[in-house]
């Protein structure tokens, strides 16, 4: 195990294993100050992490503006950014800025939203069209098995399968019976790899934030 | 037509109606305009979610605290801002690093005390005695093949996770045969988790897709008077 | 040395050692002979040997000589220890200043002596080599100093006296006298200096001529094989010098190594006062070393092509400084050449492999000349370090501490085209691997083009027809409530007015129809239960979805549209900020009012300190991710025990998320009090409650698109199955 350990960026290695450590204490020991100190501090971190994505955005698509590489989507990108960005802002802390202009707002609501709405929408039509080819692309029983679920999940979800009982049958004995077990595995799957890989980043050995 | 509805309100309702249509053109084929669209709404979520952290949390937080405290916050800022740049990247490394430290510890202990023991302990929870004390013998067996098979079911699935396997010369590194059979079962059980799982997706599509049509459809409504 | 030495019987011991014991005075180190005299080795030794032999037999004997070797061999070796310890004791003598300085200035004038007697029969251009004998003084104590400690070197008149031809008509080994700053002495100084390169062209000359029967005058070098010499030619038209070329390329060109003729200026006149000192005009430098009668054909030829070439005035060359000199075996005889006649030395050719690996540097600094006119000197002199005061001397400092990083100096490679085509293919390469590859557009089969329109179509006409036309062909469900669902309604059922309630935003945009229809009634349900709401959200939307959804026409309430719920707003750093929040809900959100007054402590956020203060929690996720760390950091510390106390957390969430937070839902005590998913399950909420809001809305359409979706993918099942079992059939029978 020590050998795998690697010494090339001692300083934030040991403060990650630290900070780790000691905020793994606090769910042992009485430390209810220290863990919100700590919390407080990650806090400001992630917004600041949020903030370095953005510069990274905006930083990419001036790149590209500057080399000409679809200048009309980049600076339509741009633009929008940097304006609902300062209309956000001022929004929040000012009362200068109109009611009558768009705020932030009415950018969420009706540019924001429609569009993340229709992609999903779009995506309907999307699986419609997969689950149709799935047989031929992947013929075999299991694949059997899923689409058999799928239809019989779908009708049970209906007003049809609901008066005739197949939604509750289905229910009972496909959705809260075999899928409930499958589900349970995969959080209990899930919980011993988020332990395995948080064990990693405590000890040293993985380091995603580039020691 | 429009009464209720401001200038304002048209002038949005306007605005989600072109885009709605835009992106739906996307179902026949890729195009400029759709990726015009696209390109607007990933600057303004950009632009709305870095606004927001400024004036939600960072902000709020300077303003409240010490001088010293405020100096040793905004050391911190920098310091995780040096991770824009390639070149000062190493810089914003001990931030990241106690980011990523405290990250890992809370997750091992959600996931522990949150999930890990709470659904182990659920899956025998079937096989209480007290539970079946209570009900009849058929219920008892009802509840006993029940439980049985989610216990299967879980056992197997976790079992269909399971990627060690012994090389061999010459040959593709094989689980052993147990497993190998156990993780068919749960191959099973697993499929019909991601059947439920997809067609709640596709629910969900189709109600988003639903909800659009119908926003098209109360906007034409008002328009035109329909 | 002599300790060394085992004591061989007589018959073991080698001639020249024998001779030694036997007290020759020929073969001992006490008669100052290094080698046996014996006439047969005399035979076997060269000519060149037997010369230094003969010489210093004639020579007084030295510190090995004083005493007679005896025959045992122990004694002359006690002899040689004894001597080797006087000398060390001389050495060892503090020698001040004042003697170094005096020991120095004694032997400059006797050099200086011996030079005068030598008479004046140079040329004017003299090398400032001559320059030894003057009475000038070190320049800098350093430069003192150094020659002090090879004060000892210089040879004395005795050992001047003593000395091999050869050796003594070498320029000597003192730095000092040797200073390239010394060479720059005025020109009265100049036969001075030319009298010892005089004399070694004389010597050589002379020594070509009668080399055959002056053995003691060859010198070993001039016994060599010639062959093994380099390609020395005299040079037609040396180089000027330039002070900047590096020392390796002025060697060169004293060597007669070329430099190409574009190279150099011809034109370039050199600094007079350096000329004066250095001036070889008339010299032959690759006389030193051959002479045309010696050398093979090919090196000859160049040689007597040079001599023919000679100009007028060719331009300065330089030895080496490594050379020693001494002045006062030379004599302006033997340097004497041919009156008025300079000889030309043949720039020599570099091959075209050789000239392509040039340095640019050493081209540029070639070619990089002074002015003719300019009379001050191109080179630097050395400033620091043992060797300051002279000039042309590698710099220790300036260009070893370099500061930043040095360009790097790109050679003038000659390409071929094959070459070329080949740097440019590996050019492109590298380059290829920093560069992202565009995307590529995807191409789809026609068929399944058309057959993806066509689903879109049906699917979309359909669901239009129905909401155009409000088609009411299924009821809302009434029957079969889930128990999660009820699970919620009698939770809400439970709390009173005033209560307050959490309800966090935890959904994303794409999803804000589906999440609406869901938990419009869960909403419509505690606002009928007259709760305060307070919102929170962990996503950076939430806040604003919070504020869209809230603001709907469908919700009617003066309670919403008056604004008297509080929006917490964002907290960043997921699960991280979820136990901050659960932890202490006030730190993690501090909330002002307009006034700067703390919100925490107004209605309706007065008393909440932990989050277990709340009555319930309500999350609307459609992110199974987002339940499963609302259930792992905050759940337990609401703390609901299985009597029903503590703080319920119920759920509203999508479809999707369904499947993975029914789990929750089972375990005991409940993780999960109670969820709605999905549509279904907000139509199941409304029925319940007797409201149609959202669900209602869309609960035909949703049905008729559930059940066309599945008429599709079962017929594209079935199709593709016949399709695929024809085709084998097919296969099978072709």
């Amino acid at each position: 195990m020590f050998r795998n350990l690697k010494f090339r960026a001692p300083v934030a290695t040991i403060i990650a294993i630290a900070s780790g450590i000691i905020m793994l204490f606090t769910y042992i020991f009485p430390l209810g100050g220290l863990r919100a100190f700590i919390l407080d501090i990650v806090v400001i971190g992630a917004a600041a992490a949020l903030l370095i994505g953005v510069a990274n955005l905006t930083g990419v698509h001036l790149d590209k503006l500057r080399k000409g590489e679809k200048p009309v989507n980049s600076a339509a990108l741009l633009i929008a950014l940097g304006i609902t960005f300062v209309v956000t802002l001022l929004q929040g802390y000012t009362n200068l800025y109109p009611a009558s202009l768009p705020g932030s707002q009415w950018i969420l609501t009706n540019i924001q939203m429609p569009v993340e709405s229709t992609l999903m929408g779009i995506l309907a039509i999307t699986l419609t069209y997969a689950a149709a080819r799935l047989i031929t692309q992947r013929p075999n029983i299991f694949s059997v098995l899923f689409v058999l679920t799928l239809l019989v999940t779908l009708i049970g979800n209906t007003q049809f399968g609901l008066e005739t009982g197949l939604g509750q049958t289905v229910r009972n004995f496909v959705s809260h019976g075999l899928a409930s077990a499958g589900a349970r595995g995969i959080l209990i799957g899930v919980a011993l790899g988020t332990i395995a890989t948080g064990l990693r980043v405590l000890m040293g050995i993985d380091r995603p934030y580039g020691g | 037509m429009f009464a209720g509805m401001s200038m304002l309100d048209l002038i949005g309702m306007l605005v989600s109606f072109v885009l709605t249509f835009l992106v739906l053109l996307y179902v026949f084929e890729d195009n400029a305009l759709f990726r015009l669209a696209i390109y607007i709404f990933i600057g303004a979520a950009a632009g709305y979610a870095g606004a927001v952290a400024i004036k939600d949390v960072l902000l709020p937080r300077l303003f409240g605290l010490q001088y010293t405290q405020m100096l040793l916050v905004i050391l911190w800022i920098v310091l995780l801002l040096m991770k824009i740049s390639p070149k000062t990247a190493r810089i914003g490394n001990p931030a990241a690093g106690l980011l990523v430290g405290v990250g890992a510890a809370i997750a091992i202990g959600g996931a522990i005390q949150g999930t890990l023991v709470p659904q182990v302990t659920s899956s025998g929870d079937i096989f209480s005695p007290r539970l079946m004390q209570t009900a009849g013998f058929g219920q008892t067996i009802g509840y006993f093949f029940q439980g049985l098979i989610v216990l299967v079911g879980t056992v197997s699935s976790l079992a269909y996770f399971h990627f060690g396997a012994k090389p061999a010369p010459n040959q593709i590194p094989t689980r052993h045969r147990i497993i190998e059979i156990i993780s068919k079962v749960g191959e099973g059980f697993i499929a019909i988790t991601f059947g439920v799982i997809f067609a709640g997706i596709y629910s969900a599509a189709l109600t988003a897709l639903i909800e659009r049509l119908h926003f098209l459809i109360e906007t034409i409504t008002k328009l035109f008077g329909f | 040395m002599s300790s060394d030495f085992n004591q061989d019987s007589e018959n073991d011991i080698p001639d020249w050692l024998r001779g030694m014991e036997d007290g020759n005075d020929d073969a001992e180190f006490g008669s100052g002979d290094l080698f046996p005299s014996d006439s047969s080795d005399q035979e076997d030794v060269p000519e060149w040997l037997a010369g230094i032999r003969s010489t210093e037999s004639n020579d007084e004997p030295t510190f090995m000589d004083e005493e007679v070797p005896d025959k045992d061999t122990d004694e002359w070796l006690e002899s040689i220890r004894d001597k080797h310890q006087a000398e060390t004791e001389n050495l060892k003598k503090p020698r001040t200043d004042a003697d170094d300085n005096d020991d120095y200035l004694e032997k400059i004038r006797k050099l200086k002596e011996t030079e005068d007697s030598e008479g004046d029969d140079d040329d004017e251009e003299d090398p400032g080599w001559g320059s030894v004998g003057s009475d000038e003084e070190p320049q800098d104590e350093i430069a003192a100093a150094w020659a002090s400690n090879t004060g000892e070197l210089d040879s004395t008149d005795d050992d001047e006296e003593d000395l091999p031809d050869w050796l003594s008509g070498l320029p000597s080994l003192d730095p000092v006298k040797d200073s390239p700053v010394r060479r720059q002495e005025p020109a009265e100084n100049e036969d001075e200096n030319d009298e010892w390169l005089q004399t070694i062209r004389q010597q050589n000359r002379g020594a070509d001529e009668g080399l055959s029967g002056e053995k003691e005058e060859e010198t070993p070098a001039e016994e060599e094989d010639d062959s093994e010499l380099p390609h020395v030619s005299p040079l037609s038209d040396p180089p000027p010098d330039t002070g900047s070329l590096p020392t390796w390329l002025e060697n060169l060109q004293t060597a007669g190594l070329v430099l190409p003729e574009d190279l150099r200026d011809e034109d370039e006149e050199i600094d007079e006062g350096f000329v004066e000192s250095f001036d070889y005009r008339d010299e032959d430098v690759s006389s030193l070393l051959s002479e045309a009668d010696d050398l093979p054909d090919w090196i000859g030829e160049d040689v007597e092509e040079s001599e023919e070439e000679e100009e007028e005035e060719p331009d300065i060359q330089r030895l080496p400084p490594s050379i020693p000199q001494e002045t006062e075996s030379f004599t302006e005889s033997e340097f004497e050449e041919d009156d008025g006649e300079d000889v030309e030395i043949e720039k020599a050719e570099l091959p075209t492999w050789l000239q392509a690996m040039r340095p640019v540097e050493a081209v540029t600094s070639a070619a990089d000349l002074g002015d003719e006119d300019d009379e001050t000197t191109h080179r630097e002199q050395e400033k620091v370090g043992p060797l300051s005061g002279l000039s042309d001397v590698l710099p220790a400092e300036p260009h070893v501490v370099h500061f930043g990083s040095q360009a790097t100096p790109t050679p003038s490679f000659t390409l071929s085209d094959v070459q070329k085509r080949y740097s440019k293919l590996l050019l492109s390469m590298v380059e290829g691997e920093t560069k992202s590859p565009p995307a590529e557009k995807r191409s789809v089969a026609l068929p399944q083009q058309i057959l993806r329109w066509v689903i879109a179509v049906v699917l979309v006409l359909v669901v239009v027809f129905v909401l155009w036309f409000r088609v009411d062909l299924f009821g809302m469900p009434a029957a079969g409530i889930p128990p999660e669902n009820a699970a919620v309604i009698n939770t809400v059922n439970t709390l009173t007015p005033g209560q307050r309630v959490l309800v966090a935003f935890e959904y994303q945009p794409a999803l804000s129809g589906e999440m609406e229809s869901v938990s419009a009634a869960i909403i419509n349900h505690l606002l009928s239960k007259q709760v305060e709401l307070v919102l929170f959200s962990s996503q950076p939307t939430g806040p604003g979805l919070a504020e869209a959804f809230l603001q709907q026409e469908y919700l009617v309430s003066d309670y919403l549209r008056n604004h008297q719920y509080v929006n917490l707003g964002y907290l960043s750093g997921g699960s991280a900020a979820l136990l901050n929040f659960a932890n202490d809900p006030r730190r993690a959100m501090p909330l002002q009012d307009a006034s700067g007054a703390n919100r925490w402590d107004q209605a309706p956020l007065s008393g909440i300190s932990t989050l277990k203060d709340f009555a319930m929690v309500l999350v609307i996720t459609d992110d199974p991710d987002m339940a499963r760390s609302w259930v792992e950091q905050v759940q337990p510390i609401l703390d609901p025990s299985s009597d029903g106390g503590g703080t319920p957390l119920v759920m509203a969430v999508s479809a999707q998320a369904e499947p993975l937070v029914y789990p929750y839902y089972l375990t005991s005590p409940r993780q999960v009090t109670g969820y709605v998913s999905g549509l279904s399950g907000g139509a199941f909420y409304e029925s319940q409650n007797g409201v149609r809001i959202v669900a209602n809305q869309y609960w035909n359409a949703y049905n008729v698109g559930l059940l066309l979706t599945v008429l599709i993918i079962a017929l594209g099942v079935v199709f593709n199955l016949a399709r695929q079992t024809f085709v084998n059939t097919g296969r099978e029978k072709a």
